[in-house]
């Protein structure tokens, strides 16, 4: 099946940081400082590096079968009963995240902001916009980063840069005071976001140039890992490590210490609005690639029907993944950096083992 | 030749045309068994060399048309002749004393020698013709449309084919200032509801014979005459193509307007937003085939259409070219503010002062809530309302004749601006916000998209009211998927910004220098980028004192 639009590199490597940033800039900082003290931001080099495997893993695979997506591929490689059982997980994977991410949305809203709302609207006002652009296909999410992106970057740099004076550098200080083994529990944490470039598998398909592929893979990591310790270096600079720990969302409670001259403070509902839009793509994004992969495993040619139903399963499972935001926490801080693992390192790496045992590839489409 | 000519069924005007190759294979394929249509269209009825039984199907179908002319005469005493025209549609002094004198006072020889020698009217053309502007007919079709188009329409007895004399010269505004399109310094013309004056203002900025002009005509009764007009060696062929093919599909009793067009021809025709940019400077359609794009003249409506359209041309005005850049580009950005509080303002006003009410300095917000306190409505009823009256006053400022209008005004600014708020109905602050988007929506050049965003306004404002800024951040992202996923004519609504493409920022968010602007728009005139010639950046000429050599001085 294909999509009938394509997009750039450049495109290609924004949309990879906004499938990890956005919840990334808000949770990790404080589950790293947890973990990780004040070394968190090395913490978060050391999983770029490990993402970096999964990037090479990611690259390769498309290298092999250029044009074609991770659920086709499955399929070549595994033939048509594993390769579409595979692809499944890769499906349900992608499903399961995109859940996880609506609810962290949701719940940080919830506790953040509009308390008296009830969860379950707001997951439910963003799917809708959600699938209204996912139907709309990649071309779309990717033209709607190129507005995001700028206010985001914008926005990052005004609150890094007016937090100075709250800086203190003696709160990085001492570094590797316990050696590096919690500076690795921490890159395990930060892993499980950083390792969610491996949706570009999914729609790096429609790269065009494909062999830029590599360029938007080291630009995408590259710019996570800058503006993710760029962050976190800035959250634990102005709260501390004990304090950053306790802070659910750091980086929101970041946006809320930026003051100036007293009249430019109090930029967190900018900070909101904001990040909105960066999540508002995250989940368009893994929608689309649910709908494509389960529009290619079930054989169908559009897979812009399953976008809406879809969707409403997400806001159903999102409901009902966690109970409370602390569940969130326990969840990332524990659970999701094994099975992220799992199934986005080990799994493709078994694709690529297989691809390379069979001698499969598709060259020269 | 079919029989008497007879009126057609109404509902076989709107039968869907066939293109003219699909119905000859038909046509062969059913070989002898000829299928007569019950209604032949007049093109189907050619003329006789009889002038008595042309004129009789003529009078037929011109039946009861107090305004049609019909006039036999000899032709230099020898060939009976006769003339058809609409009067009022026609130069009469043209036709009485030049074509009708030339005519009948032809010598009677040459008339004779033409009658029974040649028989042709390329003839009578070289000998006797005092037109210039003149065409061959053989149907009844084309004798009754350059009938109704204005033209005078000359029958020869004993000739099966009549001759159409240009004659039309009809009442009409002078070319007058434009209305809308205002500016400071600029041409003053604006386009007129004749067709051919309209296309000559175009002409006369463009004396090149790449400046095609493409006629069709839609519109079963009304026969509305529509030129598609663009610069060969710059518009994309695809997208003139595209053009015609949208414009041929249209069946359509009657045009009455370019908006008629633009909404049977638009891309996405359920979305708010305008796609196809219209306008009644003759420069402004100009400076658009110079970049590549396609313009639409309609008749009766001094309105041109463009296209393709972007998103950006409707926050840039021709004037942004006459004025030095500096000012132009400060404009531009002023623009693009008010877009953005025309669209946004008193959303996110209802949103601070009823959801985050911490993001305000301390001073301000104590300030507000003194103001707000005893308005017996929430923030988002009041701000509706003001909108709302805002709305009928303008709409009724519309309608009304000029100095009740000015009466109006002063009521309603009486209304608004004082009683309501010395009533307690509405705070202070809501005016300044309500009237502060009122004017923003007036400095956006294009009424078109100021309509849009007046319409937004209203569902962001009652986003903002239940759901603060989460739900402005929401509306905003529907429209921002909306307008992505909009195209003009195959060329994406939000270009350059998206697809990005850094050179044609040059005419964006800031007007450059003429000297900068190198090339046409990327998405549109890359047929032929280069525009000017490289390095026009004047540069003082060298001194014409050279400085003193060294030890001479």
């Amino acid at each position: 099946m294909r999509e009938e639009g394509y997009i750039s590199p450049r495109q290609a490597a924004v949309l990879l940081w906004f499938a990890v940033l956005p919840t990334a800039i808000l949770f990790l900082p404080a589950l790293l400082a947890l973990r990780a003290h004040q070394d968190a931001w090395l913490s978060v080099i050391v999983a770029t590096l490990a993402a970096g495997a999964v990037a090479l893993v990611v690259y390769l695979l498309a290298q092999r079968f250029p044009h074609h997506t991770l659920f086709q591929y499955c399929e070549l490689i595994l033939g048509p009963v594993t390769g579409k059982t595979v692809a499944l997980i890769f499906v349900l994977a992608f499903f399961l995240l995109d859940a996880v991410v609506i609810r962290e949305f949701s719940e940080f809203l919830v506790t953040a902001v509009m308390p008296e709302t009830p969860a379950l609207f707001f997951s439910l006002s963003i799917v809708a916009v959600a699938v209204y652009a996912a139907r709309n296909g990649l071309e779309v999410i990717a033209r709607c980063t190129d507005f995001i992106l700028p206010l985001m970057v914008t926005f990052i740099a005004i609150v890094l840069l007016f937090a100075t004076p709250e800086m203190a550098p003696r709160n990085l200080l001492p570094i590797l005071e316990n050696g590096f083994r919690p500076v690795l529990g921490g890159a395990l944490v930060s892993w499980s976001f950083l390792g969610q470039i491996f949706i570009l598998a999914a729609y790096g398909a429609f790269v065009n140039p494909p062999r830029a592929l590599r360029a938007s893979l080291i630009s995408g990591l590259l710019g996570i890992a800058f503006f993710l310790s760029l962050v976190t270096m800035g959250t634990i600079l102005v709260f501390g490590s004990c304090e950053a720990a306790r802070l659910t969302f750091a980086a929101y409670a970041l946006a809320r210490v930026v003051s100036l001259g007293q009249f430019f403070e109090r930029i967190e509902a900018l900070f909101l609005a904001i990040w909105v839009g960066g999540v508002f793509i995250k989940i368009t994004i893994n929608l689309y690639v649910v709908a494509l992969g389960l529009a290619t495993v079930t054989g169908l040619k559009e897979y812009r029907p399953l976008v809406a139903p879809l969707g409403a399963l997400n806001v159903a499972m999102a409901t009902l993944l966690y109970r409370n935001i602390s569940e969130i926490r326990h969840d990332l801080l524990l659970v999701e950096p094994g099975w992220t693992l799992t199934w986005q390192l080990i799994l493709p790496l078994f694709l690529l083992v297989m691809a390379w045992l069979r001698g499969k590839r598709r060259t020269g489409i | 030749m079919p029989g008497p000519y007879r009126k057609p069924l109404r509902a076989a005007l709107f039968r869907r045309r066939k293109p003219p190759g699909q119905q000859d294979k038909q046509g062969q394929s059913q070989g002898s068994k000829a299928q007569k249509a019950p209604y032949p269209p007049l093109e189907a009825y050619q003329l006789t060399a009889e002038l008595k039984l042309n004129l009789e199907q003529l009078q037929r179908i011109f039946a009861k048309c107090s305004d049609v002319v019909h006039r036999d005469f000899y032709l230099g005493q020898a060939i009976k002749a006769a003339l058809f025209y609409i009067d009022g549609l026609v130069d009469k002094k043209l036709i009485e004393d030049t074509l009708m004198r030339t005519l009948q006072q032809a010598p009677p020889q040459l008339a004779r020698e033409l009658a029974d020698r040649t028989r042709d009217l390329a003839a009578v053309m070289e000998t006797i013709m005092p037109l210039t502007d003149v065409a061959v007919v053989d149907n009844m079709g084309a004798v009754v449309k350059h009938v109704l188009d204005g033209d005078t329409v000359l029958l020869l007895d004993g000739y099966n084919k009549g001759l159409a004399l240009s004659t039309r010269s009809w009442e009409h505004r002078t070319i007058d200032e434009p209305i809308t399109e205002s500016v400071v310094r600029g041409p003053r013309e604006s386009f007129i509801e004749s067709l051919r004056t309209n296309t000559a203002l175009l002409r006369r900025r463009l004396k090149t014979p790449s400046l095609k002009m493409e006629l069709v005509c839609l519109g079963r009764y009304t026969m509305t005459n529509i030129v598609i007009t663009y610069i060969e060696d710059l518009a994309d062929p695809a997208v003139v193509r595209e053009v015609r093919q949208r414009l041929e599909r249209i069946q359509i009793d009657g045009i009455l307007e370019s908006a008629y067009i633009e909404e049977l021809i638009e891309d996405n025709p359920t979305s708010p937003f305008p796609q196809i940019d219209h306008t009644e400077r003759p420069d402004k359609v100009v400076a658009a085939l110079l970049e590549g794009r396609v313009g639409i003249l309609v008749d009766n409506t001094p309105f041109a259409l463009i296209v393709p359209t972007l998103f950006v041309q409707f926050i840039q005005s021709s004037e942004d070219y006459y004025e030095r850049y500096y000012l132009s580009s400060f404009l531009r950005l002023a623009r693009f503010v008010a877009l953005n509080i025309a669209l946004l303002l008193p959303a996110a006003y209802v949103a601070v002062s009823t959801f985050h009410q911490e993001m305000l300095p301390t001073n301000l917000l104590v300030k507000l809530a003194s103001q707000r306190e005893g308005i017996p409505f929430p923030a988002v009823v009041e701000a509706i309302m003001l909108e709302l009256t805002f709305e009928l006053l303008r709409e009724a400022g519309v309608r009304l004749p000029r100095p009740v209008g000015q009466a109006l005004s002063i009521v309603g600014a009486l209304v608004i601006g004082e009683a309501a708020v010395s009533a307690g109905l509405v705070s202070p602050s809501m005016v300044i916000v309500v009237a502060l988007t009122g004017i923003s929506s007036f400095a956006i050049p294009s009424f078109a998209m100021a309509i849009t965003l007046r319409l937004l306004r209203f569902i962001m404002l009652i986003l903002a009211g239940t759901l603060g800024f989460y739900g402005i951040m929401l509306g905003l992202l529907a429209i921002l998927v909306h307008l992505n996923t909009l195209r003009s004519f195959g060329v994406p609504y939000l270009a350059p910004v998206t697809p990005w493409n850094f050179s044609d920022f040059k005419d964006v968010l800031v007007r450059v220098p003429r000297w900068a602007m190198n090339s046409r728009p990327s998405q549109i005139g890359y047929r032929d980028p280069v525009r000017q010639g490289a390095g026009l950046k004047p540069t003082p000429p060298a001194s014409s004192n050279p400085p003193p050599e060294e030890g001479r001085s």
